[in-house]
């Protein structure tokens, strides 16, 4: 596997991705571990308050959040996001909530959409990738 | 009412309001707002925060990405989100 990309192989089925990432304040370096959902449902990133306060992340925005019962409004931030194998990504905007579950962090497609993401079945179990830059097919 | 509004909810109105015009000015740009006045445009959103927080400090500016459709302004909730997240 090239070095911008990484994979995770699972032995059986999978009930979610989960990736061990790091985010930063771009403008300090500050930065923390996290483990992040993957998740194509959601259009952006979305980070727990506890980490965007602790980072210090911008707040840059507010915009409207849709869901079953209405709308809310909610906060957006700036951060970097780095993934496994150094793949980095800047000037990625997420929203922030109260802690999430398990993990602290949702990739968005705002960032899985800049690269390659496959899911393959294979002899070994199930493998999960992401490559960034994206292979373009002809 | 709007003075009781917060410079961000402001802009979040604005933007709403004026975003099929914004977009025909700015389309694509990284657009950055305090409160109703459009401040400039950038080509990246590490830039327009950037000047944003130079010139207006935390929480007093915004940033919006001049694209014609909802994403400009809205998120969709993921499923795995519960609602009392928020």
């Amino acid at each position: 596997m090239s070095k911008n990309s990484f994979a995770i192989n699972y032995d059986s089925e999978i009930g979610e991705i989960i990736v061990n990432v790091s985010v930063f304040n771009q403008k300090t370096g500050i930065g923390t571990n996290l483990k992040a959902l993957w998740d194509t449902g959601a259009n952006c990133c979305v980070i727990s308050e506890t980490i965007a306060k602790k980072l210090k992340l911008p707040n840059i925005a507010e915009v409207q959040m849709k869901h079953a019962n209405g709308i809310a409004i909610v906060k957006t931030h700036m951060l970097s996001l780095m993934l496994p194998n150094n793949i980095l990504f800047k000037d990625i905007r997420a929203m922030s909530c109260k802690p999430i579950h398990s993990f602290d962090m949702i990739i968005g497609m705002n960032v899985i959409s800049k690269g390659n993401m496959s899911i393959v079945h294979n002899k070994a179990g199930i493998k999960f990738s992401f490559k960034y830059p994206p292979t373009r097919t002809k | 009412m709007e003075r009781k509004l917060s410079k961000q909810k402001i802009a979040l109105n604005y933007f709403i309001k004026h975003q099929k015009e914004l977009c025909k000015r700015f389309f694509g740009k990284e657009l950055l707002l305090s409160g109703r006045k459009i401040i400039d445009a950038f080509d990246s959103l590490g830039e327009a925060v950037e000047i944003g927080e130079q010139k207006f400090g935390a929480g007093n500016y915004s940033v919006y990405k001049c694209l014609p459709d909802d994403s400009a302004y809205s998120i969709n909730i993921p499923y795995s989100l519960r609602l009392d997240n928020v």
